[in-house]
């Protein structure tokens, strides 16, 4: 073990000293831009045909206009409301999970159908919420509140029974309450697992979102990609799905800065 | 004085025939312990010693009250013992800390729980964070510490309560020789000066003669309680306490009846 964390910080001692930008960001931002650039002579040489794709500086064209117009942010916050409302409703999973994974007869009567709702493709039921919710805000919400709800929910439960034992012993010999263990011992030791779930979520909530606003309704950015589409403006069509994907990504990175802030402890 | 058996009194510590067996009836039944008897009094300082994998660590769980005997009772000054409480406190041999609380955090973790607010319970945190030596690692997590600082972190936490008895499972293993023996001295200090009892689980034999009023020798699996010896010098001992011909004797007896239950343990093909 100390000769491999020697042979690990040594080297990026030395990086620092000379201010180097951090490998995992030098590393892929190269690769990215040798695709970028492959695309785009593509592009240039006439081996793509516009009408079934497009290429980058097309695809930027185009995604400058909707900035400029100010388009993306009408469907962007339309969206992200939505995203908004329903992630926060999917939280409940977290206490459900704590309990679920603390009380064995709970995880007992509930498990399956968890498990079996978790691993339903349940944007197959997008269909059945515009029938109940209607075409409206309402329905895009309740499908990334169902979506989104499990992988927290599971996770959470995961990390509540993969709490070290030796740590449960230790504080029920040190005189916890039921509340007490909860406080100081399975929150704690769950927390990296609720972030893993929260990131799953994330995902599952942008598919959710704009599934279901491709399927019904006449705002947001599932319904910008739709419209498009339909259009066959593909530099376009593509242009939001590059915001999309930049989107996810500036999330999730977001979120391993907040679990480092949140586990201190995990540092290595 | 300071020979403080008084054996009229109640023993603070009395179990009788405890028998623990892990995974009743399955195939991978482990028969743990087997009616381990014993009376404990006030300010005796008991050492545990017995091969690997005997039944140390089970009895003191059980003794703390985190085990359930599967059959036997335990009775802390005369009254049955039915879960832990704040008679007793345990330094556990994986020191069990929580990752992601800081050594003050960790120190304070029993009083914590019991309800102590944190303004009148910190010069008592700081006094067992200086008595184990870590003092200006308060706010270091377990992960940024040496094996031998976690385990002074876990000792501290046990004293931090200052419970009538003790339960010390291999408290200084991970501990280097010089450090050792100012612990060794702190715990007899306190064991002297505030009465306390301390049942000690260690496989060094020098340690537990030079700690121990008396010696528990345990058998290998199912682990049994064969011999005590009782380790008639006086306290407080001292580094000269180690040249008396009779620290030599005891220190044999211990040794041979361990070398013949190790070589019962090989012959049975188990280590
Ligand atoms: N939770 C458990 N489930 C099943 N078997 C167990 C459990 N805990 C301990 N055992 C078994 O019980 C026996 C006694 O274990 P114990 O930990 O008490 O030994 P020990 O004397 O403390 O050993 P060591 O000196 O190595 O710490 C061992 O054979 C062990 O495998
Ligand atoms: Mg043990």
């Amino acid at each position: 073990m100390k000769k491999v964390d020697l042979a690990l910080h040594v080297p990026s001692f030395s990086l620092k000293k000379r201010k180097r930008i951090p490998q995992s960001f030098s590393y892929p931002s190269v690769t990215l831009v040798i695709i970028l650039f492959v695309w785009e002579l593509c592009g240039r040489l006439n081996l793509i045909d516009p009408f079934m794709f497009s290429w980058p500086s097309k695809i930027f064209a185009k995604a400058q206009d909707f900035f400029a117009t100010g388009e993306v942010f009408k469907h962007l916050a339309v969206s992200g409301m939505e995203v908004g409302f329903g992630f926060a409703m999917a939280l409940i999973g977290i206490p459900i999970g704590l309990m679920m994974g603390y009380w064995k007869k709970l995880e007992l009567t509930f498990d399956p159908f968890v498990t079996a709702l978790y691993t339903t493709p349940m944007i197959a039921l997008t269909p059945l919420f515009v029938l109940w919710f209607g075409l409206e805000t309402l329905s895009k919400v309740m499908m990334v509140f169902a979506l989104s709800i499990f992988p927290i929910l599971i996770n959470t439960m995961a990390g509540v029974k993969m709490t070290d034992i030796s740590l449960i012993k230790a504080a029920r010999s040190y005189g916890a309450s039921e509340r007490q263990m909860f406080k100081e011992v399975i929150f704690p030791s769950a927390i990296p697992f609720i972030i893993t779930g929260i990131r799953l979520a994330i995902g599952r909530a942008l598919i959710a979102v704009v599934v279901a606003e491709m399927l019904a309704g006449n705002i947001g950015i599932g319904f910008a990609i739709r419209h498009a589409s339909e259009l066959f403006h593909t530099a376009e069509y593509l242009a939001y799905v590059v915001v999309l994907m930049v989107l996810s990504v500036l999330l999730t990175e977001l979120l391993k800065k907040f679990e480092k802030k949140l586990a201190p402890w995990r540092d290595r | 004085m300071t020979e403080t058996l008084v054996k009229t009194k109640i023993p603070i510590l009395q179990f009788d025939s405890l028998n623990v067996i892990y995974n009743e009836g399955e195939p991978n039944q482990v028969h743990a312990l087997k009616d381990v008897s014993g009376e404990i009094h006030e300010g005796e300082f008991i050492s545990i010693i017995g091969p690997s994998g005997c039944g140390k660590s089970t009895m003191l769980h059980t003794l703390d009250g985190l085990l359930q005997p599967t059959s036997g009772t335990i009775f802390v000054n005369g009254s049955p013992v039915h879960g832990p409480d704040g008679d007793r406190a345990m330094v556990f041999q994986d020191f069990a800390l929580m990752p992601w609380q800081t050594v003050y955090q960790n120190v304070e973790f029993g009083l914590r729980l019991a309800g102590k607010k944190g303004s009148e319970i910190h010069d008592k945190v700081m006094h067992y964070i200086k008595l184990v030596g870590l003092d200006g690692f308060e706010q270091k997590y377990p992960h940024q510490l040496s094996g031998g600082m976690k385990q002074r972190v876990g000792i501290a936490r046990g004293f931090a309560v200052e419970p009538k008895v003790l339960l010390m499972d291999e408290p200084f293993s991970a501990i280097d020789e010089q450090t050792r023996e100012i612990m060794q001295e702190e715990v007899l200090k306190i064991m002297l000066h505030e009465k306390k009892t301390v049942i000690f689980i260690t496989h060094s034999i020098d340690e537990a003669v030079f700690l121990s009023s008396r010696i528990f020798l345990m058998s290998v699996r199912p682990g049994q309680i064969v011999e005590e010896v009782k380790i008639d010098i006086p306290y407080p001992r001292t580094l000269e306490t180690k040249l008396l011909p009779e620290y030599q004797e005891y220190k044999q007896i211990i040794w041979d009846h361990l070398k013949g239950e190790v070589r019962r343990q090989y012959r049975r093909g188990e280590a």
